[in-house]
């Protein structure tokens, strides 16, 4: 990272938000890719997706099993390649321009943690 | 049927422990966060588990199984679909949501928008989407009760209702965690371990039930349908279908209309029905694809040697665009399923119960490792409904014959192990699976209690009643709305026997898909989303969705004549138009109305995507 950014600058939030969003918004889309073909394929290749598997049908399989560790992995891909964003994202900005944290809710130990 | 003893141990026993788990996390709550949010101090671990189990309800538990067993493949849809709607909110709303630093969604609204309108409409939404989803778990906790004791509907409803609004009023939001955690872990064992005991014993796995089950009906090839083995009483409590699945005799009780039809042919697909009368006592010859339709109420004998009624035909059952998707005709069964899974998808994001519970995490990382734990917790759920569907169509038809489908969970159990001769392990496991539900009834129900408490203490008392109340009149606030809330869903509750707990239950998630999913979607990224934007489309899309399930209820009901069948599918599912609507008119009303874009909109989307490290949060709850 080159420069840093000013905490409140406009560059800053649109650069953040824009990374978190491409990021969100491509897995979105191979998500939404698996679960929208499936009725597809059920209408136009019925042959395909009726045949017999494991006892059950292919269609039967995907829907009653194959789609969980789909939806496993995805979220679990997400949530690695977020977090390192994050993790980045702290470098990017100007240690100068934070909150100073000697009054304010920001700076307070959560509620209840105390317990 | 008399009571059975060792499922209602099995019941007293869960309610015992949700008590006493409850009167003990008493002593952990003791402040104003405590109440609401848990004191924020929830691991990831114990706030997913709490999520789960607050989730998993009646319609997971016992509604999608029977599902299964009476429509087949398409209701697939449901188990993936309720599973999947956390990855959208994983994806777009956990984090955000968490780092925005507010309790509730109506101190979303108002915060992310600095308008008191807002957070009235929220209030509004809210409480309307959990009354629709509460009278649900209130029908099965009823239902499930009469079936164990031969109890009055009533009590059910009023033993949930009473118990939870007390553990409700005593542990607020922490004492609700730790029941909610553990109980998912009952529901778990309860799906899982008796399915597997079942296919052990009747030596056949997941996949031989579904061949066979597909195979039921089917001419030529095909295993018959069980026959009626003795003279069987049927009642309709609510209005209802008799489809012979072949020649059968019936013996009407008690003096009745019904609307006969006769079987479709290919020049006929659709034959109009006639009203007819019955006498008591009148028997009648029915030919197999013939359809009566009787009204609420009426009570005929099933004749001994007649075919089961109402079992679709093995091929429907097994492939999709079956009787559940292709109720409107097989032209729109692609539309209804597009439908229904955006319902579901989007719905998830859209229950107040469940975003509330986002809040109860430290910080934003810990919301999506959190989310990310629901989505395998769910996943291992979710695989299991659909196997006891399958089992159910296979040994307990007699299910079908008045529509009892929903009761798969519970009678099967005792069902399979009587027959195979260990009467008192199938008890056992009958009682495993009723406490799972029971278990289902509760954490749903509480924790949309205390999503309703809070939006009654904490947004009406607490921010536009009397925005300088103690915490100490708020916690009281908090207990008073519990009870009112608690009494008002027992009400609820007893009114909504006649109707289906999925019906119910896909109201409140088209409601919630086309008001709240657009309010947080477009709010945590849509920079120039403006108060006015998000109020027309909360609005038209709630709107377009109440006046849809009211609609479609009423063509239920018999009281407006059923519409066009393009018309009937759009309107009993909604989502498909609905959410589009909701989220162009926020996106339009925006642009046209720019210059009410907060002027700190910036900070407000650095607040919502900035990790925590930054220093930039501020809740809203504090001590």
């Amino acid at each position: 990272m080159a420069r840093k950014m000013d905490l409140m600058s406009r560059e800053f939030v649109t650069t953040l938000m824009r990374r978190q969003f491409v990021l969100s918004a491509s897995i979105a889309a191979v998500f939404v890719s698996i679960i929208a073909i499936v009725p597809l394929l059920n209408r136009y290749l019925p042959d395909v997706m009726n045949a017999e598997f494991l006892g059950m049908t292919v269609s039967w399989f995907f829907l009653g099993f194959a789609i969980f560790p789909i939806l496993i992995t995805l979220a679990w891909v997400f949530v690695q390649r977020s977090n390192a964003f994050e993790d980045e994202a702290l470098g990017m900005v100007d240690p100068s321009t934070l909150p100073k944290h000697d009054d304010g809710p920001a700076a307070t130990v959560p509620a209840g943690l105390g317990h | 049927m008399g009571v059975e003893i060792i499922p209602l141990l099995f019941v007293v026993g869960i309610v015992l422990v949700t008590i006493v788990m409850g009167v003990w996390a008493t002593r952990l709550s003791r402040t104003t966060s405590d109440f609401y949010v848990a004191g924020r101090g929830v691991n990831a671990l114990w706030n997913s588990s709490a999520i789960s189990g607050e989730y998993l309800s009646a319609a997971s538990f016992m509604g999608i199984a029977g599902m299964i067993m009476k429509f087949g493949y398409d209701v697939l849809w449901y188990a993936v679909g309720y599973a999947a709607g956390y990855v959208f909110l994983l994806l777009f709303i956990a984090g955000p949501l968490r780092r925005f630093g507010a309790y509730t969604i109506p101190d979303f609204a108002e915060g992310r928008f600095d308008s008191k309108g807002m957070r009235k409409m929220a209030v509004v939404f809210a409480l309307t989407i959990s009354f629709f989803y509460m009278m649900p778990q209130m029908k099965g906790a009823g239902i499930t009760l009469a079936q164990l004791l031969g109890s009055p509907y009533w009590l059910g409803v009023v033993v949930v209702g009473v118990v939870i609004t007390l553990n409700v009023i005593l542990g607020g939001m922490k004492g609700v965690t730790l029941v909610q955690a553990m109980q998912y872990w009952v529901k778990q064992f309860a799906i899982m371990v008796p399915i597997f005991i079942l296919f052990t014993v009747t030596g056949a796995g997941y996949g031989a039930n579904v061949k066979d089950a597909g195979k039921l009906g089917v001419k030529d090839t095909g295993t018959p349908i069980a026959k009626i083995a003795v003279d069987t009483s049927t009642k309709y409590p609510m209005a209802g279908e008799l489809k012979f699945t072949s020649a059968g005799q019936i013996v009407v009780t008690k003096a009745t209309t019904a609307k006969l039809s006769a079987a479709p042919t290919v020049d006929a697909p659709k034959p109009v029905p006639a009203v007819i009368a019955l006498a008591a006592g009148q028997t009648f010859d029915g030919t197999a694809g013939q359809k009566l339709v009787f009204p609420q109420g009426a009570e005929v004998t099933l004749k001994a040697g007649m075919t089961i009624p109402n079992v679709p035909a093995g091929n429907k059952w097994l492939h999709p665009f079956g009787p559940f998707t292709a109720k409107y005709g097989d032209d729109y069964s692609l539309l209804y399923t597009y439908s229904l899974v955006i319902a579901l998808l989007c719905g998830t994001a859209g229950l107040p119960h469940i975003l509330v519970r986002f809040y109860t995490n430290p910080d934003g990382r810990e919301a999506k490792k959190t989310t990310l734990m629901v989505i395998g917790f769910l996943s291992l759920f979710y695989v299991f409904p659909a196997m006891w569907g399958a089992l159910g169509r296979n040994f307990i038809p007699s299910l079908y014959a008045n529509g009892a489908t929903d009761l798969v969970t519970i009678r099967l159990p005792e069902q399979i192990m009587t027959a195979f001769g260990h009467p008192i392990v199938g008890q056992i496991l009958t009682g495993i699976t009723s406490a799972g539900a029971f278990a289902a009834f509760m954490t749903t129900f509480s924790g949309l209690l205390v999503s309703v408490s809070g939006g009654f203490a904490h947004d009406i008392y607490g921010r536009i009643l009397r925005p300088s109340a103690s915490p100490e009149s708020r916690l009281l606030a908090f207990k008073i709305a519990a009870a009112f809330g608690g009494a008002v869903a027992i009400c609820l509750g007893l009114l909504v026997e006649n109707f289906d707990i999925n019906m119910l239950v896909g109201w409140a998630f088209a409601i919630g898909a086309s008001t709240y999913f657009p309010l947080l979607l477009l709010g945590a990224w849509f920079r120039n989303l403006t108060k006015a934007g998000a109020a027309a489309g909360m609005i038209g899309g709630g709107a377009g969705a109440i006046g849809s399930v009211v609609f479609s209820m009423l063509v239920d009901k018999g009281i407006v004549a059923a519409p066009a069948p393009l018309i009937g599918a759009l309107t009993s599912q909604p989502a498909i138009w609905t959410v589009p609507l909701a989220l162009c008119l926020m996106y339009f009303v925006s642009k046209a109305t720019k210059s009410m874009v907060p002027a700190d909109a910036d900070f407000k989307m650095l607040k919502l995507h900035a990790p925590e490290q930054l220093g930039l949060r501020a809740d809203y709850i504090k001590d």
